[in-house]
């Protein structure tokens, strides 16, 4: 549908994706610790990373959207289901400190040959597989609860997309410091070497 | 340390972009006129047509998704309408009122009217105004009574696809007209028990 058909979307797809697995591997993101590490407060580059390319994503399309390069309008963004959607964010959260990946990285870290990142992409097709095979069975009620239809949190709390956008980057950038904060805290009496052994 | 300095680089940028934005009014829902080829593209594919099974299929399972425009005049809405409709008389169309349940992006709109063209004229008119989510039933309500609840039976040798298509016509016609679909739903029932070892000697004859 539209002007890009979807065979054209998934070569697209491919050379983002290639482009997206060559920046998490540049950034840090197949090495576990690193990505572990905002959990234990020594490493918040993880933190970084995501919140400065949601958000800086989300103002470029705000201002390209202004200035006519890009139809908004057009974008797929998908229903809210809220309570599965909390669900799946705790399974995943507890995926990420157990496993020290999250599903994009683990492929990137499979690809680098790292045996647990291996280990963690054998745990995603199981998963896929259980979650397929039992979906009727189990999980289609509860995946289909909450419905909210497409909400704009701008919307629902009253406030101009701009101000909300506005409100959000300065909450980042607040996060980044007080990160860099526990950071510094929480390595201090560390030394040289452990935080060698952190890829720090 | 050397990283700071780009850190703060990044940081700036993102703030002025966000401050930028601050000033900048929300991504409306916006509507644009579609020019001649355009339309003309979308006249041709014929996405927008919904069979009298699939309408039927929204109803039954109470879909949420789709609402159900009758586009006939007040009149005839009143007389007979498929269930849980709403009347929106073709001239009407663009009303203040209406023309926010064309706005919205929730729900998608399915119009029928007594056949297929009154329908298809208030698709035109508001796919031409940019508006989009719209669906026709083909075949209006003519073909709901002709083929939905008066399916005619396939003839013996006609593939499963098409008894099965009879079958859940019968069902709907029985959901519909309250008319119980028991009795009558039997010998279609044996007939797919007919067809079902011509397919098996098919089978057997291939693998040979």
């Amino acid at each position: 549908m539209g002007i890009i058909n979807d065979n054209v979307n998934l070569l697209i797809a491919f050379f983002i994706g290639i482009l997206f697995g060559g920046m998490l591997e540049a950034a840090g993101f197949t090495n576990t610790r690193k990505l572990a590490g905002v959990f234990y407060g020594y490493d918040f580059t993880v933190l970084k990373v995501f919140f400065t390319a949601a958000l800086t994503a989300a103002v470029g399309l705000f201002l390209m959207h202004h200035y006519g390069l890009i139809d908004l309008t057009q974008v797929f963004y998908p229903h809210t289901y809220w309570l599965p959607t909390l669900v799946g964010a705790f399974v995943m959260a507890f995926g990420f400190i157990i496993g020290g990946f999250c599903p994009g990285t683990s492929f990137c870290g499979a690809v680098t040959g790292k045996i647990d990142a291996l280990v963690f992409v054998g745990g995603v097709f199981i998963g896929i597989f259980f979650y397929a095979f039992t979906y009727q069975a189990v999980f289609e009620k509860f995946r289909n609860s909450t419905f909210m239809g497409q909400v704009n949190v701008a919307d629902w709390l009253g406030i101009r997309e701009g101000v909300f956008l506005a409100i959000m980057v300065f909450v980042a950038i607040g996060s980044f410091f007080f990160a860099n904060w526990v950071q510094k805290k929480v390595n201090k009496n560390k030394s040289p070497e452990e935080l060698e052994d952190l890829g720090l | 340390m050397a990283m700071k300095k780009t850190d703060l680089i990044i940081l700036g940028l993102m703030a002025l972009g966000a401050i930028w934005a601050l000033f900048l009014p929300n991504v409306k829902p916006h509507i644009r006129y579609l020019d001649n080829h355009e339309i003309l593209y979308k006249i041709n594919t014929k996405e927008r047509y919904l069979s009298v099974d699939d309408v039927a299929k929204i109803i039954m399972t109470k879909n949420p998704g789709y609402i159900l425009v009758d586009v006939r005049k007040p009149e005839a809405y009143k007389q007979f309408t498929l269930p849980g409709s709403i009347n929106i008389p073709l001239d009407s169309l663009f009303t203040d009122n209406n023309r926010k349940l064309l706005e919205q992006d929730v729900y998608k709109l399915v119009f029928f009217s007594n056949g297929t063209s009154l329908a298809d004229r208030a698709w035109l008119l508001s796919t031409a105004a940019g508006y989009t989510g719209l669906y026709v039933m083909k075949g209006g309500l003519n073909a709901w009574f002709n083929d939905l609840l008066m399916p005619k039976r396939p003839s013996d040798i006609a593939p499963p696809q098409e008894f099965d298509l009879y079958n859940f016509r019968r069902g709907a016609a029985a959901f519909f007209t309250g008319a119980s679909a028991g009795e009558e739903a039997s010998p279609a029932k044996a007939t797919v028990n007919i067809t079902v070892p011509v397919k098996k000697k098919e089978v057997g004859g291939g693998c040979e």
